[in-house]
């Protein structure tokens, strides 16, 4: 489409220039050209219409033309259902093989008319609404195969949703006859009101062998923990039912016995649960239960999960609306550890070419007790880092590493040379900040790991004029962002900021070649929901000289493009992750009247 | 001109190809119908159809008048089909509703008797481990009229008639106890059932009704909602304490040396043996190391096979340890049984579990959602097994294995976790409405710390504020313990009430009398804009500051002693750092402690220290769950130890809340140094000692202060 549609519109300026002759034969080919477009375009929008038309003239599809079978009185009953059913005893998983995508492929069998050998019905509806919506729900879903030979799950098309307009005998022996059946197994049935007087059981009553049984109104004993699933039907309040699949957290269970109390248990409920509650259960119902389609794709998906277990929605996946963002607040890296001190820490310096200050940035850096590697990024494509001789001799291993092409996001590489957890990210021209201070950070950053602990802090503000977020860099009560001109924190981050950061901002902050570090907040507080932390007062940070304020930020247009980096990242990332606090980190003993000789961090720049 | 025709005569064939493939696209479908059908063929079908939806009206699948005739017997409930017949659900059918009596759980709560050892009985020490747990815990009771559980006093945990442990005529004397009415409301624990050679899951004893709290129960037997799957532990499985898990580092990439690691035995034949002889297999003696011996058992020459020669060599080429803790993944096969030890090592190694055991009721799988901590494999995909294990990403390794770190702490490293964890999945059940969530029980600080009797709605705890994605109440309530007598305006705890009022997050104060004399005329109390509520401490014991007070309508408590001088400022400030970390101790007073080698036993120091470990609650601000799990939860001893000594209760209190959040205090700066005398220095450093005894959560000592 999208080739044809250039060629179009290159077409008429070239056309004036040619020989009548060819102009006439171009321009038939075109119409012709174009009508087929205009045809295919059609086509494509009423799918529909083309299908059933299709169907009507040369398939003329009806329930009522389904090939007729008739069973014969002695045609074989399956067993009753196999109570001792598990995955791993009735069902093939070898069916189901591997696949990279770990999705289970199920195969639907064409509408017949079972009927006895007298011609009556084995079923008093036949394809029921439901059903035939539940199927084509299926049939339109990625589970869906047409190939049986490659099918893992089989459904009947014979509708057993409801017992009571089946014969049950006669619905078994159809059952029995269909060609895969092979005792039932890797067959489901949707069956949604079992029972039928005297006993009103509570699981469909037709013989079915191994069939997985996807039913409603299962009772505890009944229910074969996972092997089928308990799918919803309207009925009574009763204690034995088994509920549906994973839905605590949006219903109350009382048992039967305990009604008369009903009222005074449902008083109990907290009134900030009882929301909680309503909105799980109103989201439930949309996503899993709402209509046939949800209902039968929540089944494919419970059993596809117990098929790939591996590969299965978590607890939560099930249980949290996706369209609430602050569920994305799931670290991967979520216990309490604090990683031990000996591995250190991990300098990586980008430069560009600023080599006397890069010089004295190692010269600095490498005095602080835990730097356990640095690692100079160099950015400059067009020279060649010095020669080695001319680097500081420093006690830790030095490697340049040499990026091919000037990115700023080159610093958040995880890079094979950074062998520890931790990171410490500096800019070529922070010169100011002592070993005290460096090493008190890398300190704090082992006490908040999952945290980006920095010297420089920042802020974001909304502006109330112009209706957007603005960058912060005065002098303020609060704290959002912490630069990583001068920050240590994980190296799970720098992986990823290189493998998950979303294209969007990775293109930005390349064009703009700006926000590298903006985006590295973003991104840390929107996986942790956590605030970065700012060690120790200091405001100056590159020459003695320069104001409290970096000469670089006081810029009046990098302010605004700073701004415009947040209101972008707020708008992809589709909420503002960073979170404002009012602290800041010291040495315990800071300014306490205590001899300096005896601080563990004396050496603490004010400024 | 030649150029551009050139073009233009490939543009239009390109078009007319385009075109061509539209309409081939279309007719795909229309052609499929006959022509593809045949193809496929399985007499008298149509498969390789395409399912499509029938148009039309079709009937709905049920008509509503038929569910509501008057037929008495249809509207019986299901629990009415079941007492009606109720032997059917007995034994091996049992459920909650049909074999245990919830009324005796009514009138005293969920209570637990243990009944009389015998004189005479062996008992394992893994059994006597469990009894001690039950009976040391909060649940215990010794009456057995309050009861609602029982658990015997005769071992039942190894069942194979071939052990020594085995105890014999066990089914005569349980028939013979005084409660057991045919073992409704017992529990019985099990660790090994069934014998050489079919290992069935028969105890040798008649359970009745009873549970069973078994390790190894297949999905066959375990009845879902009544019985209790436990993990295999070893004789050496610490009673109380635990290890904790060995994992330190978070390197990135996750990768360790090995991928999947396993070392065990072969069993050449007989039940449970077809996938560990297939491991061979897999093996590729790199990065996947599946080592199997024959080397068991005494005539072990006799059966070998061809094979195991080869298999024991390599088997004793590496060392398990190594191989454990340098693995990302680590094999679970099953042996004689469906559990084997490797499961709990490979938790605590944080080496992801790949489980290969068919129809094995995993531990405590009623409340633990293991697809977050292990892998769950199929013993007949095992060829399968390297490729879906190296596909696995980086992020949920890292996930997994801190999800084993902590479960691993959380229900398995001692025999009390194992044993709280199945009495609190019974008492889930017995209460239901007032039951743990599926996120109470799978993060942290998990189930045994979160209480459902405190509140069942997540937000009204310190620990899942970020995963709910809500702010605690932006109040506090200030709690002041007051010991001495009002005698004049000036003294510091009027000036403390007056500036804590102030703070515009101060919601209420409520005033602790635990001292000797009666209470003040209200008139004496400082006026404020905000509710001064004064409360005559229960029996003016120091615990009573720590009481769950209903008066108290904010998450946070800021805790005072009346001798505390702290600004409005001050207090603000406290408050705002506590939003950020709600789950820990902020406040000003910091301690640490230390261990004193000479005495060979911990110290505590209020010197000055470049370190802390503690905050005490003199100045401090913490969440309100705290005072109901220092009430509820710390064992009776210890709280009244501290009520004797009158002291440490604040000690106690930094105790608890750094061993369920597993994370030190937070000091924030005052200017003005907060200040003890020497004596209370001296008395904490005599129970700071005692404390430190009752466990060893080793509180993180923090450097900086905020």
């Amino acid at each position: 489409m999208y080739a044809s549609g250039k060629y179009s519109s290159r077409g008429p300026a070239l056309i004036p220039r040619m020989k009548t002759k060819h102009r006439i034969y171009y321009i038939t080919l075109f119409s012709v050209v174009l009508l087929g477009l205009i045809a295919t375009g059609m086509f494509q929008f009423w799918p529909h219409s083309i299908e059933s038309a299709a169907d009507w003239t040369l398939d003329k599809r009806s329930v009522h033309d389904a090939p007729l079978v008739r069973l014969s009185v002695s045609s074989l009953i399956p067993e009753r259902g196999d109570l001792s059913c598990r995955m791993h005893t009735c069902f093939d998983v070898y069916r189901c093989g591997y696949n990279p995508k770990n999705r289970i492929k199920v195969y639907i069998y064409p509408l017949q008319k079972f009927v006895d050998e007298l011609g009556v019905p084995i079923s008093s509806t036949g394809l029921s609404r439901e059903y035939n919506d539940l199927l084509s729900a299926i049939s339109d879903s990625d589970f869906y195969t047409d190939d049986v030979t490659r099918a893992c799950l089989f459904i009947p098309s014979i509708d057993v949703l409801n017992q009571n307009s089946l014969r049950i005998r006669e619905t078994a022996q159809a059952l029995a006859m269909l060609p895969r059946w092979d005792k039932g197994m890797n067959h489901l049935l949707f069956n949604m009101l079992p029972g039928g007087p005297p006993d009103y059981n509570t699981a469909l009553d037709v013989p079915r062998d191994r069939v997985l049984l996807a039913g409603g109104g299962f009772s505890t004993w009944t229910y074969r923990q996972g092997y089928d699933v308990s799918i919803p039907v309207y009925s009574p309040l009763s204690a034995d039912v088994e509920l549906p699949e994973r839905q605590p957290g949006a219903s109350v269970v009382i048992p039967e016995e305990k009604l008369s109390e009903m009222y005074t248990i449902l008083k109990s409920i907290p009134h900030r649960q009882v929301e909680e509650m309503q909105r799980q259960a109103h989201w439930f119902w949309e996503a899993y239960f709402s209509s046939m389609k949800a209902i039968g794709l929540t089944t494919l998906q419970i059993i596809n999960d117990r098929i790939y277990p591996y590969a299965a929605r978590t607890y939560e996946q099930w249980n949290n609306p996706p369209v609430v963002k602050w569920s994305s607040v799931n670290s991967p890296l979520f216990l309490p550890l604090i990683p031990p001190r000996a591995p250190g820490f991990t300098a990586v310096v980008l430069t560009y070419d600023r080599v006397e200050s890069l010089f004295r940035v190692i010269t600095e850096i490498s005095k602080v007790p835990s730097l356990a590697k640095l690692l100079v990024v160099w950015n400059n494509q067009n020279k060649s880092p010095p020669e080695e001789s001319l680097w500081p001799k420093i006690g830790v291993p030095l490697k340049v590493v040499r990026t091919k092409e000037n990115k700023l996001s080159n610093r958040f590489f995880p890079y094979d040379e950074i062998e520890t957890e931790a990171v410490l990210a500096i800019d070529d021209d922070i010169i100011m900040l002592t070993s005290d201070e460096l090493q008190f950070g890398y300190e704090v950053w082992r006490e908040f790991p999952d945290r980006l602990v920095g010297y420089p802090g920042r802020l974001h503000l909304w502006d109330h004029e112009m209706g957007k977020w603005k960058y912060e860099s005065e002098w303020t009560n609060e704290v959002s962002m912490v630069l990583t001109g001068a920050a240590f924190y994980h190296k799970y981050f720098s992986y990823v900021y290189t493998y998950k950061m979303p294209l969007d901002i990775k293109n930005w902050e390349y064009t703009h070649m700006n926000c590298e570090d903006i985006a590295m907040n973003f991104l840390v507080a929107n996986i942790t929901g956590k605030a970065p932390i700012k060690v120790t007062p200091r405001k100056k940070f590159k020459c003695p000289e320069c104001t409290a304020i970096d000469g670089l930020s006081l810029d009046q247009t990098h302010m605004v493009e700073r701004s415009e980096c947040i209101n972008k990242f707020a708008s992809v990332f589709g909420t503002m992750p960073l979170k404002v606090v009012e602290h800041r980190a010291d040495p315990v003993l800071y300014k306490d009247d205590f001899p300096e000789k005896l601080k563990s961090f004396p050496n603490i720049g004010s400024l | 001109m030649q150029a551009k025709k050139r073009y233009l005569t490939l543009f239009s064939a390109g078009a007319c190809l385009i075109l061509v493939f539209c309409f081939g696209g279309i007719q795909v479908p229309l052609a499929r119908g006959p022509g593809r059908r045949d193809d496929r063929g399985v007499a008298g079908h149509r498969p390789g159809a395409r399912w499509r939806h029938f148009p039309g009206s079709l009937q709905p699948f049920r008509r509503w008048e038929q569910d509501w005739s008057d037929d008495p017997d249809e509207h019986a409930s299901p629990r009415g089909n079941r007492d009606a017949n109720s032997g059917l659900y007995g034994g091996k059918r049992c459920r909650m509703d049909s074999c245990f009596n919830f009324t005796l759980c009514e009138k005293n709560g969920f209570k637990v008797y243990v009944y009389p050892q015998q004189k005479g009985e062996k008992m394992s020490e893994s059994y006597q481990n469990i009894l001690s747990s039950i009976e040391g815990s909060m649940f215990y009771t010794p009456d057995p009229g309050q009861a609602c559980l029982f658990v015997l006093s005769l071992d039942t945990l190894d069942r194979d008639q071939l052990s020594p442990q085995y105890v014999h005529n066990l089914k005569a004397k349980v028939q013979s106890l005084h409660q057991w009415n045919g073992g409704r409301n017992h529990i019985i624990f099990n660790l090994y059932s069934g014998t050489w050679p079919d290992y069935t899951e028969d105890l040798g004893l008649d359970i009745g009704l009873a549970m069973l709290a078994k390790a190894s129960i297949s999905t066959e037997n375990f009845r879902p909602g009544f019985d209790v799957s436990i993990p295999l532990f070893s004789k050496e499985h610490p009673r109380t304490g635990g290890e904790r898990g060995y994992l330190k580092h978070n390197t990135i990439p996750p990768y360790r040396k090995y991928v999947l690691v396993f070392k065990g035995k072969r069993y050449l034949t007989g039940i449970g043996s077809d996938t560990r002889n297939a491991l061979y297999h897999v093996h590729n003696s790199e990065d996947v190391v599946l080592l199997t011996t024959c080397k068991h058992g005494k005539d072990w020459q006799k059966h070998k096979d061809a094979r195991c020669d080869r298999d024991n060599a390599e088997y004793d080429k590496y060392d398990y340890r190594e191989m454990l803790y340098n693995s990302t993944f680590c094999l679970v096969p099953r042996g004689r049984r469906l559990g084997s030890f490797r499961f709990l090592e490979a938790l605590q190694a944080a080496c992801v579990p790949v489980m290969l055991s068919n129809g094995w009721e995993l531990p405590f799988s009623e409340i633990i959602d293991w697809n977050t901590a292990a892998v769950i494999g199929d013993e007949r995909l095992l060829l399968q097994i390297p490729s879906t294990v190296r596909s696995i990403h980086q992020d949920k390794i890292l996930s997994l294995r801190h999800q084993t770190q902590f479960l691993w702490e959380a229900y398995f490293n001692s025999v009390e976790k194992i044993v709280l964890t199945t009495l609190e999945i019974i008492q889930d059940r017995v209460l239901r409405h007032t039951s743990r969530s599926n996120l109470m029980w799978n993060s942290l600080p998990g189930g045994l710390f979160t209480l459902p009797q405190y509140s069942t709605y997540l937000g009204d705890f310190p620990f899942y504020y970020a995963k709910l994605g809500v702010k605690p109440y932006t109040k506090f309530t200030a709690i002041v313990h007051v010991v001495s007598p009002l005698v004049s305006q000036s003294q510091p705890v009027m000036k403390l009430l007056v500036a804590v009022a102030k703070s515009q997050y101060c919601a209420q104060v409520i005033v602790v009398w635990n001292c000797d004399k009666p209470l003040p005329a209200k008139h004496r109390w400082p006026v404020t804009s905000v509710p001064v509520i004064v409360i005559e401490g229960e029996n003016k014991v120091i615990s009573s500051r720590f009481l769950p007070y209903d008066t108290i309508p904010t998450d946070a408590v800021l805790s005072l002693d009346e001798d505390t001088v702290l600004s409005t400022t001050e207090v603000d400030f406290a408050f705002t750092v506590w939003l950020s970390f709600p789950d820990r101790i902020v406040g000003y007073p910091a301690r640490s402690h230390f261990w004193d080698g000479s005495k060979e036993r911990w110290g505590y120091t209020s010197k000055w220290t470049n370190d802390y470990s503690m905050v005490l609650t003199g100045a401090a601000i913490y969440h309100k769950y705290y005072h109901y799990l220092y009430t509820t939860y710390l064992p009776a001893s210890l709280k009244s130890m501290v009520d004797q000594m009158s002291n440490c209760e604040d000690i106690l209190m930094n105790f608890l809340v750094s061993s369920v959040s597993k994370l030190p205090p937070i000091k924030v700066t005052q200017k003005k140094q907060y200040k003890e005398t020497m004596m209370g220095q001296v008395r904490q450093n005599i129970c700071a000692a005692t404390l430190v005894d009752y466990t060893l959560c080793l509180l993180g000592i923090i450097g900086g202060t905020i």
